[in-house]
């Protein structure tokens, strides 16, 4: 089964590269191998694999919204409680997720991250 | 009615008409009230605690639901009804008409009973002109060949006969057949309404409910000839669509509620149309299975169920019910998203194994759901349709071309008709066609004109679609996109000539599974090959078929995000009208 999260933190297209590279770091120091990379400067996006099989994905798509998915190895068919965890800002019912609207003075900044970029990941 | 000429004479069908009217507006204002009853319910639903006065008022708008949609559907039927019973009288009534306006030029007189009495004339005969009298005929309601022959001995009478005397006879009949044609239609429906008469403080239960559907089945046998006469079913999807376009609203009713059979597999009927359509059908085809009892019967009815289910819960993004039926293996076309709001279509054909079963519920449509909620990140104005309208062969050893050769057609058909109800100027249309359905698109594309408003092509574990090379497929080689899983055997079945015994997949066991050399397979070139020159994309190569025990694994997980998310975010970027996004592969 699997589990998606959409990213309400506005990533200005100048950024997004260094979102995937901090994120991308983060998962190689958990062991996570990397699968495949889409080297794009509007909507990049990453897909690894844990090392206990779990697949997860970070992909930007339209009006720059970035979307994180988890996905289990297979296991037998079973009832799955909703999540438990709030998110940290509205809980948008589903269809009704709006595209990006808020604003970080870091992450929406409309220029490239320059030297060693600080990172503040916000994922929701 | 008492059936007289003279009743049949005057009937005024308008009378019908507007009686039909008004319980029409009667259904139409059931029918809106019912749902701002359901939409304050679900409101409540919502928001309510579970406190026992809630649960007393939830039960209260629940009778007072089912009371409107007993009104709705009830007072469509006698809508309906008085509707085909004008259109029916009004034949006979022509015909009588007729026959009196004949009568008066020929200066007969029709008598209450509907006799004919014609005046004296003079007749020529071998003796010279002879005067013969005037007399009366007596009408016959029995066409001559029903008839009995006159046994009774008495020779014909040798005197001259006037020659009114034949024409009488002949109007006073075809009076009697009008007249007698007009109870008929008058018995027929007087029935029919009968049985739509409620008692007196019915209490509308879910039985009453089940009731009204058989109403519904009642009502059309008398008016269903009528509704379906008026189908140019011979038409092009587009002229489809500009007869439903011009139909009057109170027409569409009917054939929503009547007999939505007969217009919810129509391409060029708009897909929200086709929905209520099919949603209405979907009960009916059920109670129809269920009365059978052989296993494939067992097996749609089981699927039907499941469909009927998931239709009944709300969902993001929305199903649309664009075809069901039993025939063959079964049908179903379902869409997540709207396909006429939507400028991203897509429509995967299935393939190999694939029928109307509690599998293609569970997994074949849900890999048209990942799709369009892929596809809805990449641009949210998208939709993806499961599009089971063909029988795809149900075994590796009896894969013959035959059935894509079948399939592509009605694959056609339905595309032209999402091409004649999409609303965008500009829409994007991706075929997709997975396993033996990539042949099925292969032979569509390959028809003349192409697969009508389709931009984009996604070849998924392939056996080859009949083509040697990309371009063949119209829409241009780097529209053409392929994933193939290195392990997935349906994608290098050997050529037919290779076969040696045991049939392909027998075949397949003992040849080396990855023949570097050789970019034949079963049905043509290898779609990942450098050679067919297709754009390939990256995929997970899945287990391996022995060593991993996979199987078949690998050829079922391209649409799967659990499975193989590179796969299915790359489908979901060209169905969403990104394909400069893919992430690539190297070919074979």
């Amino acid at each position: 089964m699997s589990r998606r999260r959409k990213i309400m933190t506005i990533v200005s297209p100048q950024r997004r590269g260094a979102f995937l590279g901090v994120v991308e770091r983060y998962w190689k120091n958990r062991g996570y191998i990397v699968t495949a990379v889409r080297a794009s400067e509007e909507r990049p996006a990453i897909f690894a694999r844990s090392p206990e099989g779990f697949g997860i994905s970070l992909i930007f798509g339209h009006a720059g919204q970035a979307f994180f998915e988890v996905a289990t190895p297979c296991v037998t068919k079973s009832d799955v409680a909703e999540p438990t965890s709030v998110p940290n800002g509205p809980a948008y019912p589903l269809g009704e997720i709006p595209t990006p609207n808020v604003r970080s003075a870091f992450w929406s900044a409309e220029v490239p991250v320059g030297g060693t970029g600080r990172g503040e990941g916000e994922g929701r | 009615m008492t059936a007289t000429w003279q009743a049949l004479r005057d009937l005024r069908p308008d009378v019908l008409e507007d009686a039909g009217d008004a319980w029409h507006a009667v259904s139409g204002r059931s029918g809106a009230d019912r749902v701002r009853v359901d939409r304050l319910m679900a409101a409540r639903l919502r928001e309510t605690q579970d406190s026992r006065s809630a649960a007393a008022a939830l039960a209260r708008l629940q009778r007072l639901s089912r009371n409107y949609q007993y009104l709705h559907t009830e007072c469509g039927l006698i809508r309906t009804t008085l509707n085909a019973l004008a259109a029916d009288l009004a034949v006979p009534q022509r015909q009588l008409r007729q026959a009196l306006d004949e009568a008066a030029e020929l200066r007969f007189t029709v008598h209450e009973d509907g006799s004919v009495s014609f005046p004296a004339a003079t007749t020529a005969t071998l003796a010279g002109d002879a005067p013969t009298p005037g007399g009366h005929a007596r009408g016959d309601a029995r066409l001559p060949l029903d008839r009995a022959p006159d046994l009774s001995g008495a020779p014909p009478a040798v005197r001259p006969l006037n020659p009114n005397a034949e024409k009488a006879q002949a109007l006073a009949d075809r009076i009697a057949r009008a007249v007698r044609a007009a109870a008929d239609i008058d018995r027929k429906y007087a029935a029919t309404l009968d049985r739509l008469r409620a008692a007196k403080g019915l209490d509308v239960t879910a039985a009453t409910l089940a009731d009204a559907a058989r109403d519904t089945a009642g009502v059309r046998a008398a008016a269903g000839r009528h509704l379906g006469d008026g189908i140019p079913a011979d038409r092009s999807p587009a002229e489809l669509k500009a007869w439903w376009d011009g139909l009057p609203e109170e027409q569409r009713r009917e054939y929503l509620d009547i007999a939505p059979d007969l217009i919810g597999g129509l391409d060029g009927i708009p897909a929200a149309t086709r929905d209520e359509a099919n949603r209405n059908h979907l009960p009916v085809l059920i109670d129809e299975l269920a009365r059978r009892h052989d296993d494939d019967s067992r097996t749609k009815l089981e699927a039907l169920r499941m469909i009927q289910d998931r239709l009944r819960e709300p969902s993001v993004p929305p199903m649309y019910l664009l075809g069901i039926g039993d025939e063959g293996n079964g049908r179903a076309i379902i869409s997540y998203g709207n396909p006429d709001t939507s400028r991203n279509v897509s429509a995967y054909v299935p393939g190999l194994g694939t029928k109307l079963d509690g599998d293609f519920v569970e997994d074949t449509m849900k890999r048209a759901e990942d799709t369009a909620i892929g596809a809805r990140d990449v641009d949210p104005s998208s939709a993806s349709i499961i599009w089971l309208g063909y029988d795809a062969p149900q075994k590796l050893d009896v894969m013959s071309e035959g059935d894509a050769e079948r399939g592509a057609p009605a694959y056609h058909s339905f595309m032209s008709g999402l091409h004649s109800t999409n609303e965008n100027r500009d829409p994007h249309f991706t075929a997709i066609g997975h396993s033996y359905g990539s042949l099925t698109v292969g032979k569509a594309a390959t028809a003349p004109g192409g697969i009508p408003g389709v931009d984009d092509i996604i070849l998924l574990g392939s056996p080859g679609v009949g083509v040697q090379k990309a371009e063949e497929l119209g829409v241009g080689r780097e529209h053409v996109f392929v994933g193939a899983a290195d392990n997935d055997p349906v994608t290098h079945l050997p050529a037919k000539d290779e076969v040696a015994f045991g049939g392909p997949g027998g075949a397949l066991l003992t040849r080396d599974l990855l023949d570097a050399g050789n970019d034949d397979v079963y049905f043509g070139k290898d779609p990942a090959s450098k050679a067919f020159g297709a754009q390939r994309f990256m995929v997970d190569d899945g287990p391996r078929m022995v060593r991993d025990a996979g199987a078949f694994a690998a050829h079922s997980q391209y649409f799967t995000p659990e499975k193989d998310m590179v796969s299915a975010a790359n489908i979901a970027t060209i169905v969403g009208g990104r394909p400069q996004d893919v992430v690539e592969e190297k070919h074979r």
